[in-house]
């Protein structure tokens, strides 16, 4: 799953990812994307750009 | 000393200290960042959980989450006089019950105090499969920032005050430290030179360099600090800075009273 917080500040991201993702699918440019949602410090923006959901690969797998 | 009151807008709080120290600024930023109470999940009960994730990634992604935090409204655990942090003057019970297919969402969690609940209820905590069950216990309590980044209740910053001084003599007006400035802080005017807006000052001097006739001077007052305040919602952003006050308070009287005993 994607982080709810910011490593670095402890921002809340978690509740931000969907309309990123969606709008970013939708061909928004992501700085443009990331400004509307408040995101203002690089260390909030990283995770946003870089974090990757690999709930449903995993999910396949026992634990 | 003074404070004088730049922007509260929602989560938000900007202010400017004057007459004070680094010493200072620096104590009152660590106080808000350590010291201030806020709630967060401690505990986690698992009575069933069929998916994917191990438990204890469960317990840790569920204590991120910010829980709304009622002001003065619950003891930390170690102080409360029921000894098992499990009453309701220092504890919060969030129960979550879920079955797949389904995205697990921070609303799912049911409180039993409608105060202390997270701050968004859109926040996916896991996703479930077909026919997968989740049933669990969340203990929530009142901690602090220094003990766990789960009850760091703000991100807190602050800078020197900017002073720019600009030598009306050597400044031929050309332009070029406003195009090197990255944020927009200097204008040119009727052909002269104006700081626009100080307070986006960086001081990282760009224009210094930029400029031919070293006509700008860049420096820090260090007896002025802008404060920057960001609340992750638990609390309020002025009572963070009140609360951080609070405890200060409190160590210096805790300080007095044991010098005095000498």
């Amino acid at each position: 799953m994607r982080p709810i917080r910011c490593f670095t500040c402890g921002k809340l991201l978690g509740d931000k990812f969907e309309e990123f993702d969606k709008r970013v699918k939708e061909g928004q440019d992501p700085k443009q994307v990331l400004d509307d949602l408040g995101l203002k410090r690089y260390c909030c923006r990283t995770v946003m750009l870089t974090s990757i959901d690999a709930t449903d690969e995993i999910a396949k797998f026992k634990r | 000393m003074e404070v004088e009151l730049i922007k509260h807008d929602g989560a938000e709080l900007h202010f400017i200290l004057s007459d004070a120290t680094p010493a200072l600024a620096n104590t009152l930023r660590r106080a808000m960042l350590e010291e201030v109470p806020v709630m967060a999940i401690d505990e986690v009960e698992f009575v069933r959980n069929d998916s994917a994730m191990y438990d204890e990634v469960l317990a840790h992604r569920l204590a991120m989450i910010p829980l709304k935090t009622p002001l003065r409204g619950y003891v930390f655990p170690d102080e409360c006089k029921c000894g098992t942090g499990r009453c309701p003057k220092c504890s919060v019970e969030l129960t979550l019950k879920a079955e797949g297919p389904a995205t697990v969402l921070s609303g799912d969690l049911k409180s039993s105090d409608e105060q202390v609940k997270p701050i968004s209820p859109s926040i996916p905590i896991l996703r479930l499969l077909d026919g997968q069950k989740l049933e669990l216990v969340a203990i929530a309590r009142l901690g602090r920032g220094k003990e766990h980044a789960k009850w760091q209740t703000a991100a807190v910053g602050y800078k020197y005050m900017p002073v720019i001084k600009i030598d009306e003599q050597k400044c031929t007006a050309c332009g070029k430290c406003v195009e090197a400035c990255p944020r927009g802080v200097l204008k040119l005017e009727n052909k002269e030179l104006k700081v626009e807006d100080v307070l986006s000052c960086t001081l990282c001097k760009a224009c210094v360099e930029a400029c031919p006739t070293e006509a700008i001077e860049v420096s820090g007052d260090p007896s002025k600090f802008v404060f920057k305040v960001e609340s992750t919602g638990g609390l309020p952003p002025d009572q963070i800075v009140l609360l951080a006050i609070e405890s200060l308070v409190k160590k210096f009287g805790d300080f007095v009273k044991a010098v005095k005993r000498l």
